[in-house]
């Protein structure tokens, strides 16, 4: 009897054991990898659509690596005391600096996949469109436009040799124009256009830069792409910029120019499951380039006017209105900082002092612009005597508009080198693609960019360098200002 | 008419068997004529055999087969006794080097010590119960020499980091493979893949093993003596063996309770006041019932245990209920039965930690909240109330229900040969919470006041199920002077392990249910791995001193690549006893030298690679309600196992009647094919690909003893320490670039050809004589975060019934970053003199070297005293009454813990040297009362 109940009671434990481990039998000593294979993706319905959709979020991976190192590294952020990156607030550019090669990573990861979306996955479609093929063109120019903005020289394929920025914006051009061509879609052919016109900015092409401008206003005069966040979805694609100058879960405290502090948070979503998106291509950056093509043309007027169209379409932009009160100036030591709007703020050393750029934070609600916003009016403009200070003036719009998109760091023509991991995987690089070439006027003053003098008593803050001033100093660089 | 005669045949010799069998009773005792509880008496050349009692009694039935009984004990010699006409057997057992016992684990069926070519550690049930135990690696800590347990964290739910003979992998933990009544359980002892992030503290599954009625605990340190286990061992193996009732007698019934305090650890707090401001002592009570007994054929043990604390601050608190019934039978003289089956349900409440800005401890600790010792006392005051507020609404809790059983039949059909086969399975479901309110989050100024949509749920579950399945196959024999143990085997083992991480947004305050939010979203995460393999094993001994030892064993698993198929790995090992030669006995040499003997292996183990990481993959990620594709894995056809090549040779020896014993051993481990995920080429786009292109060496001795400076009736002391040293060393990388393995951005744990695994990599300042910085090396090597040497001591004294013991961990060589401290800089509130004044602007990345500290420490784990009351006469068999203080002395070399660990450990089991003191509280001080009574 008790025999029995051992045998029965063994056989029933083996029992359960063989059905509890196995679920599905067949996979029991060949356990089914629960992934997608390449075959699952190539030649479905939909593939091309999703993997487009890939490239929407790998994009927003890309930004949350790049925009808040740009900020620091630029004079419009100061790394006060925060875990973000400490070397690029000093302009110390190291290609062994991981944040770096992380920039490059997920740039070439973008530029890979719309290439593989292009050549295996849209073809392979059934569903397949003109348009996304101009999507994949897109995302191939971004991908080498930005490649060009941020490094001195990189590889334009795995494992190939650097090739200089030029290089880079020329392919971008390329990209942009055939997207342009295939585009049936005004959204995707305008940000191909004004992608073209960047890309041919900075390339110096000031006639098919402002042809291109001109060609991005007809299509449409209001043009705004972003790229979208997601943060409900991973920490991977929540808006960086956003954790860095807004959200107060992390050691996050990036403190503005003192001169941008009314532009201070642009991404300032209270929803925790939806971070603010990041404008990647706008409208405005078109007249910021006739601007800049008039005032080297000498047409101080043309210029002028374009001023007062960007002053007028920064005002059509959305703003938004929320509590800020649990920001400090700054979070450690709160005081040390202008934190009010009785602070006035000179540009430089015996600049004239400016009120109205400091917000109130803790005395309710503040309003700032989240697409662009100027403090440049119209009677500054009027003030303009000379195309330096036209170009001044200028320069500062664009730091304002761009603020916090990761753009303020090529302007001042600091760029990112080659990291020190490319160098060691790839037998194409030379030691000196990992050697960092700051403009020499940043470099002699990298530990003061964006230095203050501020006098809490007196209510006055002085900027140690006006790095506009300084980028106009130095216009005939390579360095800066491609249309000099 | 032929079945008739059949049945009565076999009555009549049933009948006959019946009476030839015959009864045996006596008593088990040692030198002092205290009874032995739980030593083991056997029928010798049978199955036959029970185990004495709770007065040292036994029974046990005898064949006519019967001649001789042997008894065995842990830390005594094995005795045989050959029976005579008297029906009554008493014993006296005498302390000395157990060279008879029989070790199970890494060597099949079974072998005896003696024949053993490697070293194993093993840990009786009365060494476990001199001071209580609530967790299961506090059964380790101080135990086993050669292995380091270091406690990372005070937070509950949290494990130890178990360690030995250095990191051999940069892709896996070091923890061992942890097997229950020789079934394989899960040992996750990092964050799983997807969990809740609190902050630093990292739960383990090695936290709720259920240690309830641990017969003895074997641990083997991977090398040759892990060969047999093949996948995954190369770590170390720990078998834990439970009871499984006494045979032939009354049921008896144990009571064990502890009650206590446990208080933080202030050794360490950079400001005195945070202990005032965060730690708060609780109540520890643990209450266990044990059953004990048996009929003729099946002995029974249950025990079940309730435990709960309130933790040492407001926030902490921990309960746990546990249970095991073990049952053994013998289903006839050839065929044995043992199972046992144990549940655990383990629920804790967590406060942050470490690497959140809602971490209360850390904020203190970090200058968040400026130098304390400046603080008025109105200002604390409204602090701690404030922090008080903080834990009231702080709301993470953890539960843990695990399942696992063991299913053994033992067959031994004829003389000599034994099979044995097991079956089981661990079933483990886990579930983290973190509900942050509005309240919460306004609480910690997260949010303004007012604030009423932020507030959020997120859960994650993880559900983990392995099988056993293993089949061990021995045979023995003899012939001339030689002995022969001949074994085979197979095991297959399936784990499983899926997770979900499920998060809610704009959470209705009140509730923490995900349909009473605005927004959910989930991500999963599934493992499977299904591996095993086959063994030849050969002993073969020549007039028991001379042993040669050699096994093969074929290894699969579904996580390597196509192209791999099975792996071969090898065992080989001598060992020579020389105290076993007649020149050395009865000779003035014998008088000194007790027993000497040496051994020398050579023996290879294996780490498995992660599961999948073999595949080619895309990946649809979820955006914005769409589906993403992107690469995934690239894919390796080629990732096989990491294999550790061990070589190991020593001597075990002891003097003077065994009152002084030596064990040393040399060893030199080389991991080849070691498995590393370089970073892939940037340009390439692709994710990182783990492949067998590494190296790791790791080279050192480990020294134990132990000397009986008291020895008599009514004294005894011993003393005992042991000593590793490890060379750690990464010698080949493939050519692949240098990896970060844990840290920061400023200073991390790295992976470079020439350095030591996880060597801490950032600027190293140099400054003048005026303290000006004049130089940084970037990447610099700061620091190695593995000690170089570790050890442990104890003592254990006897006066009579009264036993006093203590024992202490420590370590040397090591480095640790003091991440407190950075966060205090950022504070403006640094230790002072850390960074010369005239550099005290500079930036902290340039700085880094300033905050690695050596680590060296030297901590008591344990002093108690036991004793045991006299009793007579008495229903109540047994009566023990103890004080122990658990951490009771704390000292290091660095301004934190060099224990605690709030970053640098991976999640899923992966790479872990910690050395990042970051906002972790110490594990508690304990003064614990013990009772236990046995009736």
């Amino acid at each position: 009897m008790f025999k029995n109940i051992l045998k029965w009671s063994l056989s029933l434990a083996v029992l359960a054991i063989a059905f509890t481990a196995c679920e599905d039998p067949e996979t029991t000593f060949d356990p089914v990898n629960p992934n997608l294979t390449e075959d699952a993706i190539i030649g479905t319905t939909q593939s091309a659509a999703r993997t487009l959709a890939g490239l929407e979020r790998q994009l927003a991976e890309l930004q949350g690596e790049y925009v808040h190192l740009a900020e620091i590294a630029s004079d419009n952020y100061d790394n006060t005391q925060t875990f973000f990156n400490q070397f690029l607030d000093v302009l110390n550019i190291q290609s062994t600096d991981a944040n770096i090669n992380a920039v490059q990573f997920e740039l070439a990861r973008m530029r890979e996949l719309a290439k593989t979306g292009l050549a295996v996955i849209g073809p392979g479609d059934p569903d397949y469109t003109a348009n996304q093929e101009a999507e994949f063109n897109f995302f191939i120019g971004l991908s080498y436009m930005l490649g060009g903005e941020l490094f001195t020289a990189l590889p334009a394929e795995p494992l190939g040799a650097a090739q200089p920025a030029a290089a880079h914006f020329t392919l971008a051009t390329q990209f942009f124009q055939t997207g342009a061509a295939k585009a049936t879609d005004v959204k995707t052919q305008a940000s191909c256009i004004l992608g073209r016109a960047r890309a041919l900015y900075f390339l110096g092409d000031k006639a098919g830069a402002v042809a291109a401008a001109d060609q991005a206003i007809g299509l449409d005069p209001a043009f705004l792409r972003y790229c979208m966040f997601d943060s409900q979805n991973g920490a991977r694609i929540d808006n960086e910029m956003q954790n860095a100058i807004y959200d107060r879960g992390s050691f996050d405290d990036l403190q503005p120019l003192p001169r941008l502090d009314f532009l201070d948070p642009k991404y300032n979503g209270t929803n925790p499951a939806r971070d603010l998106n990041i404008p990647l291509l706008k409208i405005e950056e078109a007249h910021l380039i006739k601007c800049e093509a008039a005032i080297a043309d000498g047409a101080l007027a043309t210029a002028q006017g374009i001023m007062k169209d960007i002053i007028a379409l920064a005002g059509t932009r959305p703003t938004a209105t929320f509590t800020d009160a649990a920001e400090d100036r700054t979070q450690r030591n709160p005081g040390t900082r202008p934190d009010n709007s009785g602070v006035t703020v000179a540009a430089g050393p015996g600049e004239m002092m400016r009120a109205g750029l400091v917000l109130d934070r803790k005395m309710g609600n503040v309003t700032v612009p989240v697409v662009s916003g100027t403090s440049v009016t119209n009677a500054m403009v009027d003030a303009v005597g000379s195309a330096d200070e036209a170009l001044e003036l200028l320069y500062l719009l664009r730091q304002e508009i761009f603020i916090a998109e990761g753009r303020r760091m090529t302007d001042m023509g600091i760029k990112l080198v080659v990291s020190q991991i490319e160098l060691l995987s790839n037998s194409n690089i030379k030691t000196e693609d990992t050697t960092s070439d700051i403009p020499p006027f940043f470099d002699a003053i990298k530990t003061e960019i964006d230095g203050i003098n501020y006098d809490a008593a007196a209510g006055t803050c002085t900027i140690l360098h006006n790095s506009n001033k300084i980028i106009v100093a130095n216009k005939a660089s390579s360095y800066v200002c491609p249309f000099q | 008419m032929k079945k008739l005669s059949l049945v009565l045949g076999l009555l009549l010799v049933s009948l006959a068997t019946l009476l030839a069998q015959r009864t045996i009773t006596g008593s088990v005792v040692d030198e002092q004529g205290d009874a032995l509880i739980g030593a083991t008496v056997l029928v010798k050349g049978t199955s036959t055999g029970t185990i004495t009692d709770i007065d040292g009694t036994y029974s046990i039935n005898v064949g006519q087969d019967g001649k001789v009984l042997v008894f065995s004990y842990t830390g005594y010699d094995t005795v045989e006794m050959p029976l005579g006409v008297s029906n009554t057997l008493d014993v006296t057992m005498e302390s000395g080097i157990t060279f008879d016992e029989i070790v199970v684990t890494g060597q099949g069926v079974g072998i005896e010590r003696k024949r053993l070519t490697s070293t194993v550690d093993a840990i009786t049930s009365q060494q476990l119960e001199l001071a209580p135990i609530t967790q299961l690696d506090q059964v380790l800590q101080s135990r086993i020499p050669g292995t380091q347990v270091r406690l990372s964290s005070g937070q509950p739910g949290t494990a130890a980091l178990i360690r030995n003979r250095g990191p051999i992998s940069a892709n896996a933990t070091t923890t061992p493979v942890i097997i229950i009544d020789g079934v394989r359980v899960d040992n996750l002892n990092s964050r799983p893949a997807l969990n809740v992030g609190t902050g630093g503290a990292n739960s383990s599954a090695l936290a709720d093993i259920p240690i309830e009625a641990i017969e003895r605990v074997e641990f083997i340190r991977g090398g040759a003596a892990t060969t047999l286990y093949g996948a995954d061992a190369a770590n170390g193996v720990l078998q834990i063996f439970t009871k499984k009732g006494n045979k032939n007698k009354k049921a008896t019934f144990g009571y064990d309770g502890t009650v206590g305090v446990m208080q933080g650890e202030e050794h360490f707090l950079r400001f005195p006041e945070t202990a005032d401001l965060v730690f708060k002592p609780g109540l520890i009570q643990q209450h266990r019932f044990t059953v004990d007994g048996g009929t003729e054929k099946t002995g029974v043990t249950f025990s079940g245990s309730f435990y709960d604390d309130d933790g040492f601050n407001a926030i902490n608190q921990q309960q746990r209920v546990s249970m095991r019934l073990g049952v053994s039978s013998e289903i006839s003289d050839k065929l044995t039965y043992e199972a046992s089956a144990a549940f655990t349900s383990n629920w804790f409440t967590r406060d942050y930690n470490a690497n959140t800005s809602f971490a209360r401890y850390g904020n203190a600790e970090g200058g968040s909240f400026g130098d304390l010792s400046t603080y008025t006392s109105g200002a604390l005051d409204t602090l701690k109330q404030n922090l008080e507020r903080q834990a009231e609404l702080t709301d993470i809790t953890e539960s843990v229900r695990r399942f696992m059983t063991s299913q053994t039949l033992t067959w031994r059909p004829f003389e000599g040969f034994t099979a044995r086969l097991v079956l089981g399975l661990d079933d483990r479901n886990s579930r983290q919470r973190d509900v942050q309110t509005n309240a919460l989050l306004i609480s910690k100024d997260a949010v303004a006041p007012g604030t009423a949509d932020q507030g959020s749920v997120t859960t994650a579950t993880r559900s983990f199920i392995s099988t056993t399945t293993d089949l061990s196959l021995q045979y023995k024999f003899e012939t001339g002077d030689f002995s022969f143990i001949t074994g085979a085997g197979g095991q297959f083992f399936r784990e499983q392990d899926e997770q979900y991480l499920l998060t809610a947004t704009n959470v209705t305050e009140g509730s923490f249910l995900f349909s009473n939010s605005a927004t959910q979203t989930v991500q999963d995460f599934l493992r499977v791995a299904a591996f095993g393999g086959f063994y030849l094993q050969e002993n073969l001994g020549y007039k028991n001193k001379l042993f040669l030892d050699a096994a093969i064993r074929w290894d699969g698993n579904s996580a390597f690549g196509k192209d791999i198929g099975f792996v071969n790995i090898y065992r080989v090992g001598l060992s020579y006893s020389l105290t076993d030669e007649p020149f050395m006995q009865g000779t003035a040499i014998s008088d000194i030298v007790s027993r000497f003997s040496v051994r020398a292996n050579f023996g290879q183990a294996t780490n498995f690679p992660t599961p999948f990481a073999r595949d080619k993959l895309f990946v649809a990620d979820a955006y914005n309600g769409l589906v993403a594709y992107t690469f995934g894995n690239p894919g390796n056809p080629n990732l096989g196992p990491e294999i550790v090549d061990s070589y190991e040779a020593g001597f075990d020896a002891s003097f003077l009647d065994a009152r002084i014993g030596v064990g040393f051993t040399y060893y030199d481990n080389t991991t080849n094919d070691a498995i590393f995920t370089p970073p892939s080429s940037p340009s390439s786009g692709q994710l990182n690909q783990e492949a067998n292109v590494g190296t790791v060496t790791n080279k050192g001795i480990e020294l134990q003893g132990y000397v009986d400076v008291i020895r008599s009736k009514d004294f005894d002391l011993t003393i005992n320490a042991s000593l590793t040293t490890n060379e750690n060393l990464v010698v080949d990388a493939g050519g692949a670039p240098e990896f970060v393995v844990g840290g920061f951005t400023f200073l991390g744990s790295f992976v470079k050809v020439g350095q030591p695994l996880g060597y801490l990599r950032g600027g190293k300042p140099v400054f003048d004589a005026e303290g000006n910085l004049i130089d940084v090396e970037q990447n610099a090597f700061l620091g190695n975060p593995n000690p170089t040497s570790y050890g442990t001591t104890g003592l254990n004294f006897r006066w009579k019934n009264l036993t006093l013991f203590a024992s202490a961990d420590f370590q040397n060589g090591a480095s640790g970053v003091a991440v407190d401290d950075v966060l205090r800089y950022f504070g403006g509130v640094n230790d002072p003199g850390r960074i010369p004044e005239n550099s005290a602007n500079e930036s902290f990345f340039d700085l880094a070297g300033v905050w690695v500290e050596e680590t060296n420490f030297f901590k008591v784990r344990n002093i108690g005293v036991s004793y045991n009351v006299p009793l007579r006469d008495s229903a109540i068999k047994r009566l023990t009454l103890g004080f122990n203080l658990r951490n009771p002395i704390v000292t290091g070399s660095s301004s934190f813990d060099p224990e605690v660990t709030g970053s640098g450990i991976s999640a899923q089991n992966g790479f872990g040297v910690g050395g990042f003191g970051f906002g972790t509280e110490s594990a508690p001080k304990q003064f614990l009362f013990n009772v236990k009574v046995g009736f």
